[in-house]
């Protein structure tokens, strides 16, 4: 299966070239167009109770729907929000993304529920993290661009930047300087990273687009 | 499967194209060996180990080399105690160093979260009352016709009791009461409407902006004119404190307070009717009953009236407690009549002198012509 990410980074959407027998998992309307020989088939993700598990605590969709074809065909994926899309080839290693950051995945990839503590609640990251693990390429999307960063020590990210983490990255939330200048410098609560591992950052927050939106409604 | 000594893990190293990757770890008693997906073998020494615990899941342990550009890490829980035990004890010392640095991260971790907890909760709770103090203080800002509209609207929404009494001598009696007391008022604006209604309900209510009900119940119970007016008083303090916006900010709480902060009294008329109701008909808190009784001695006071009548009319309410009917509204949603009588006598103790001036009001005649009228007792 042939997948080229397209109009990177501000509108990217992922072109998928179907060979008969290739199937890929999207997350529920992510399809923006395909060929008419394309079969899809939704079913919950990951199971009834795990899908309701993510929709609650992971911010996905109840459901995931695989595309598959019998012919050659094309498919188009994409996200709801302008922003990068990122493919990484999984190898039998985990990446854990963030609340709602998933788009697709090959079948060898499963998608399950990890706890992310307090800490990422506290963070605005949400209870839950999406961890996904096996063989195969997994997509995940951002708002805006999407850039890695190796850590090998620790490193301060603003809350609702972070979009996906090696399992080897260690989580925790707090101030970014003293109680004043963190509420009243306009940063609050960071997401301290430590490493060592790779982390995927997204240059914008949808955060701060609905707060802004809020100031102008 | 992995053996006893063997482990599902992984190695970051340069030497690997992407710089990591997943590795099957053996531990042997000299070091251990990670063998990777892509087929390359990396070891460390014990004696070379460096140890740190963390990632994702806060269990992961980590060993290094001095140079740091190996590193062999696993999660599986069995793996530090695996790790003291072929190691023969040459990295207990360390293991046990980075558990209690990382519990004791922990702990600080968690009173920090503690701390920002109760925090929280004080702005919150903070924050509430500082905005209703606001929104109290910013009732002032709003302008008397938004009580006077709450006020017609919630008496045109009201199914009151009985049928409206028309005779003369009644209706003037009251008006008569009331064209006494409303010169004094402290707001001004507020122009004080009064109607009678047939119900042996002993009740009378003030709805915000002036508009007033006074039940035949109350009337008949009365001894003298002075008693109703003092009554009367204390429904016009009401709406005089103007404890129905009182009401609908404790009632509605932030949203109202930003909605007065920024001026938006729009849908404070809408909600308004609906709890302006529901305070007539209900009672205020405790407090804004007091300080009704006080506004209404210095009303009654100012007027002229003997405010001891008031005094007076609960004192026969108290005597006549145990036989009076359950419909006794105004009764029931005040306070205790001892402190009631307390609070009357202690707020004229505080008025200078003056010369009360009786009612020009017949009360027997008022009392005859209300005789004829239905009642259901």
């Amino acid at each position: 299966m042939e997948a080229t990410t397209r109009n990177r980074p501000s509108f990217a959407n992922i072109l998928v070239q179907l060979k008969p027998g290739d199937r890929i998992i999207a997350e529920a309307d992510a399809m923006a167009s395909m060929s008419a020989t394309v079969e899809m088939r939704t079913r919950w993700s990951g199971g009834f109770f795990g899908a309701i598990l993510k929709r609650i605590f992971g911010g996905e969709s109840l459901f995931v729907n695989e595309f598959s074809s019998k012919v050659p065909a094309e498919l188009v994926l994409t996200q709801g929000l302008p922003g990068d899309i990122e493919c990484i080839d999984l190898k039998g290693t985990v990446l854990y993304l963030q609340p709602g950051a998933f788009l697709a995945c090959e079948p060898g990839v499963s998608l399950g529920m990890g706890w992310a503590g307090l800490a990422s609640f506290v963070g605005g990251e949400g209870l839950f993290r999406l961890k996904v693990r096996g063989e195969g390429r997994v997509w995940f999307s951002g708002y805006g661009g999407i850039f890695a960063k190796e850590i090998t020590d620790e490193y301060i990210v603003d809350t609702g930047h972070l979009v996906a983490y090696e399992p080897t990255i260690h989580i925790r939330v707090g101030m970014a300087g003293g109680v004043f200048s963190s509420f009243f410098g306009g940063e609050g609560l960071v997401t301290k990273v430590r490493g060592p591992g790779r982390i995927y950052m997204q240059s914008r927050n949808f955060t701060g687009l609905t707060a802004w939106m809020n100031a102008h409604i | 499967m992995y053996g006893p000594s063997e482990f599902e893990g992984g190695v970051f190293s340069d030497e690997i194209d992407g710089g990591r990757a997943s590795a099957t770890i053996e531990l042997s008693t000299s070091g251990m060996v990670a063998l990777t997906s892509t087929g390359q073998r990396f070891g460390i020494l014990y004696r070379d180990c460096q140890l740190d615990i963390g990632g994702a899941s806060g269990r992961m342990v980590f060993c290094r080399t001095p140079d740091r550009k190996l590193t062999i890490f696993c999660e599986d829980r069995r793996f530090p105690a695996a790790l003291d035990m072929e190691s023969g004890g040459e990295l207990a010392e360390q293991l046990s160093s980075v558990r209690g640095q990382r519990l004791s991260e922990g702990i600080r971790w968690r009173m920090w979260l503690l701390g920002m907890a109760i925090v929280s909760v004080l702005c919150l709770i903070g924050g509430y009352y500082a905005l209703i103090a606001v929104a109290k203080a910013s009732i002032v800002a709003v302008p008397v016709s938004v009580d006077t509209k709450i006020g017609k609207l919630a008496l045109e929404s009201l199914e009151l009791e009985g049928t409206r009494v028309t005779d003369k001598v009644v209706v003037d009696a009251v008006q008569e009461m009331v064209s006494r007391l409303e010169p004094h008022s402290e707001l001004k604006g507020l122009t004080f409407e009064v109607r009678v209604m047939d119900s042996p309900e002993v009740n009378a209510f003030c709805l915000p902006g002036g508009k007033m009900v006074v039940y035949t119940g109350l009337l008949k119970k009365a001894k003298t004119a002075e008693q109703v007016a003092g009554v009367l008083s204390h429904e016009m303090a009401h709406a005089i404190k103007r404890h129905g916006l009182q009401r609908i900010t404790e009632s509605l709480g932030i949203v109202v307070a930003i909605e007065l902060m920024i001026g938006d009294v729009g849908g404070l008329v809408a909600i308004g009717v609906e709890l302006g109701k529901s305070a007539a008909l209900t009672s205020y808190s405790r407090e804004l009953e007091t300080e009704a009784d006080i506004v209404g001695v210095q009303l009654l006071h100012a007027a002229a009236i003997d405010p001891l009548e008031l005094a007076g009319f609960f004192e026969m309410l108290k005597d006549e407690g145990d036989d009076l009917p359950a419909a006794m509204r105004w009764l029931s949603t005040h306070p205790e009549h001892e402190a009631r009588i307390a609070t009357v006598r202690g707020a004229l103790a505080k008025l200078g002198a003056q010369q009360y001036r009786p009612l020009d009001i017949d009360w027997d005649d008022v009392q005859q012509h209300l005789n004829p009228l239905k009642d259901d007792k």
